[in-house]
């Protein structure tokens, strides 16, 4: 069949069903957030409801237009991850703010985030190769019309199982009687499996396994670079907590606590103790290790950054062959961002214009490098640690502004969205790679759009504030956000772990000269996450290191990533549609 | 056996380091106490994780020329790519467009796979710089490549054709550029 006219790519359609999609995946996920602590990046949900409505219903569109549509919807909806991390903190510490101020430093966030990143696509697309799995299963979904049968089906059954399974572990439905799964009480799927219990180990030796296939698609995509992933979470969980808590690092009245009790009283006090040494210990540590390792990381690609920043000065857009925005665009809009973000800073936060100043421009130097690390880590693994830098970037501004809690939170939040901005503008790049999208198309819809994720979440956090409350003792707790309040309660009480931070960095900073790529982004990443997690990523990394060695590169590439795509794309699907029903009052939340 | 001796030196002193930095607390009781043992343990940490760098390093140096050996095979897997490539070009015009999707696909999904996945002999032979002057425009010619494949799937021959004949200079100028590099490799 030949087409008539040009390929479709950035159409009306597409610019108007990823815009609603995106505006519809913000409301349900910040209440999805602030009730169970995560979010979902939204771009497999926006790809396969594109699929449906580009191509299904309307009959015309194309693998290339349906990206245009998902890298808007996820654009848009990404914000969600920065915003519920710090707003809220607003609420719950009772600071006063001006909800248009906040809005216009989260939107110029969004801004920086892409305008930063940008620079970066070919170092870590073209040269670097990074998987970005989600990314990689997106893309998969795109171009499930002309991957034949055989890799569409595949996609399906991996999407059923995971959407199944989620389903039947997430919802406060019981199917059947509960069950005992050797000796441990359980319901039919459960959320995750205690194998700790099961094998009688002290309750401060952390082995749950979330029953997350997400998690294990994950790994199979990444495959053997994610090994490193869960050795960091072994050197964190199961060395680094057992020894503090055999040679008394952590604090007297929890060891006590739990040396005095048995049975499940003491597994609990035991998960207590591990508990506050991934928040005191691994976790700053962690951190550290990310900072250094990427800063590391960074020296090692100057030549080829260099490179790269040259052909993008070499770019003029009147010629119409260019592919990327050119650099001075990109200094321009990160010029007008900053003074946006000063302003903002200026008139919300009661400090003077030159802290204002101050704090804008660090601000924004430290988002810059620390979208680069998210971005990486993503890249590399999926996860990304967009909280823990954020943390960085409000210790920062609290030490600047002589312990200013409005000026820290606000340039918190713009930090926050700009670093997941990154991390999914490069998932979209990535895919877009992989379907043959244009990048400056891509780069041009996520700047037209990014800005319209920040108002419409803030504009959801205010009518669920004034509905329902969130926060301690509310079915809304906003996990996140109590975890923002305590981290900066600490600060404000001087308890900054300054020397884990630092020593971690330089650990972190010697593991990147060992010449495995991003090692010591990769292992920080992993002290820093849950080990729940973690363990079913590594699972699939060894899964799919074993059917590699059994049935060749091919192999993996015509079934196995299909497969796994389809296990990553399921999941958001459910939370997607549990939301939806929890919203309108069908179900009641996890736990009600 | 170097390599395994660098992993063990690196995981020990990453180990040692770690739990040094997690042990430096002000708030646990005798702290000065433990100040030194954990600055000793950290130094300890970081010599292993060094002298594991550099055992690492000293092994690479004498796998030269395997990776010589390993560049041998990535060359005749570029020079087939850039092959496939231009034949495809020479057929576009007479093929369908399913049989233009399939030539697409069989090349991507070949010999450009292969090449993609056999690059660290570049980098090992001839460093980072080198290699992103031979990887950058091989990976534009992938992007075309790919773009050709999603208009073929969608209908779009014209689209489709176009693409696939813009991949071809492209990896023509990967080729070319990967020529003047010569076979002597980076000087470290």
């Amino acid at each position: 069949m030949k087409k008539q006219g040009a390929y479709r790519e950035i159409t009306l359609p597409a610019i108007l069903l990823g815009v609603g999609l995106g505006v519809l995946l913000v409301a349900c996920f910040t209440y999805a957030g602030l009730l169970i602590g995560f979010t979902i990046g939204g771009s497999a949900v926006a790809a396969i409801l594109g699929f449906g409505i580009l191509r299904g219903v309307m009959k015309k569109g194309t693998i290339v237009e349906n990206n245009i549509n998902q890298t808007i919807a996820s654009g848009i909806n990404i914000a969600t991850a920065g915003i519920i991390f710090t707003v809220p903190a607003f609420y719950l510490m009772d600071v006063a703010f001006n909800p248009l101020l906040v809005g216009m430093a989260a939107a110029a966030g969004a801004f920086l985030g892409v305008f930063f990143i940008i620079p970066i696509r070919k170092q870590m697309i073209d040269l670097d190769r990074l998987r970005f799995p989600t990314g990689t299963a997106v893309a998969t979904v795109l171009k499930s019309p002309g991957a034949g049968v055989e890799k569409s089906r595949l996609l399906l059954i991996g999407a059923g199982i995971s959407a199944v399974v989620y389903f039947v572990s997430q919802f406060p439905v019981k199917f059947g009687a509960e069950s005992y799964l050797l000796g441990v009480h359980t319901s039919l799927i459960p959320a995750a499996i205690d194998l700790g219990e099961i094998l009688h180990l002290p309750g401060f030796i952390d082995n749950v396994w979330a029953v997350s296939l997400f998690s294990l698609g994950a790994g199979f995509i990444t495959g053997r670079p994610g090994l490193v992933v869960l050795a960091g979470g072994i050197l964190a969980y199961w060395v680094i907590t057992p020894v503090a808590v055999s040679q008394a690092w952590v604090p007297a009245d929890l060891l006590q606590h739990f040396h005095a009790l048995t049975g499940a009283e003491a597994r609990a006090a035991g998960a207590e103790l591990s508990e506050w040494a991934h928040g005191n210990l691994n976790r700053p540590i962690g951190i550290g290790m990310l900072i250094g390792g990427a800063m590391t990381g960074i020296a090692l690609a100057a030549p080829s950054i260099r490179a790269a920043l040259g052909s993008l000065r070499r770019i003029d857009l009147k010629g119409g062959d260019a592919e990327e925005l050119p650099l001075k665009t990109l200094w321009f809009g990160i010029g007008i961002c900053l003074v946006v973000l000063f302003l903002a800073t200026y008139f919300a936060a009661g400090i003077g214009p030159g802290r204002a100043l101050l704090v804008s421009v660090v601000g924004t130097l430290w988002l810059g490098l620390a979208g680069v690390i998210v971005a990486q880590a993503t890249g590399m693994t999926d996860w990304s640690p967009i909280s823990g830098l954020t943390l960085i970037s409000v210790v920062i501004i609290l030490a600047l502004t002589d312990k200013s809690v409005p000026a820290a939170l606000l340039v918190g939040a713009a930090v926050c969205v700009a670093i997941a901005e990154c991390a999914d503008m490069m998932q979209d790049l990535k895919t877009g790679h992989l379907v043959g999208a244009t990048p400056l198309k891509q780069q041009i819809m996520e700047l037209s759009f990014v800005w319209i994720g920040p108002f419409v979440c803030l504009a959801v956090i205010a009518i669920l504030w004034k509905s329902f409350g969130f926060g301690p003792g509310h079915d809304l707790s906003a996990p996140q956000a109590q975890a923002l309040q305590a981290a900066v309660e600490s600060v404000l009480g001087g308890e900054v772990p300054w020397p884990k931070y630092l020593g971690g960095a330089v650990i972190g900073g010697m593991l990147g000269l060992t010449g495995v790529a991003g090692l010591g982004v990769l292992v920080g990443l992993s002290m820093y996450l849950p080990l729940a997690y973690i363990l079913p990523y590594g699972l699939g990394c060894v899964v799919q290191m074993g059917f590699q060695r059994a049935k060749g590169v091919r192999w993996i590439e015509e079934k196995g990533v299909p497969f796994a795509a389809g296990l990553l794309v399921g999941e958001p699907l459910i939370v997607l549609l549990q939301s939806i029903l929890i919203i309108t009052g069908v179900i009641l939340p996890p736990g009600s | 056996m170097k390599g395994l001796v660098a992993f063990l030196l690196i995981t020990a002193g990453t180990l040692a380091a770690s739990l040094a930095v997690a042990r430096t607390d002000t708030s646990v009781a005798g702290w000065m106490a433990t100040w030194q043992v954990s600055t000793l343990w950290a130094v300890v940490g970081l010599v292993l994780i060094t002298a594991g760098i550099l055992v690492q390093r000293s092994g690479k140096a004498a796998s030269g020329e395997e990776a010589r050996v390993g560049l041998a095979g990535l060359d005749a897997v570029l020079g087939k790519v850039v092959g496939e490539v231009d034949r495809l070009g020479e057929a576009i015009g007479t093929l369908e467009l399913s049989a233009l999707h399939a030539r697409v696909d069989e090349i991507l999904t070949g010999p450009v796979t292969d090449f993609t996945e056999g690059r660290q002999a570049l980098i090992d032979v001839f460093g980072v710089g080198s290699y992103a002057e031979v990887m950058g425009p091989f990976a534009q010619g992938e992007r075309y490549l790919n773009r050709a494949w999603s208009a073929s799937a969608d209908g779009d021959q014209d689209e489709a054709e176009t693409y696939a004949r813009k991949a071809g200079p492209l990896f023509r100028e990967a080729h070319r550029k990967r020529g003047e590099l010569g076979t002597q490799g980076a000087e470290a």
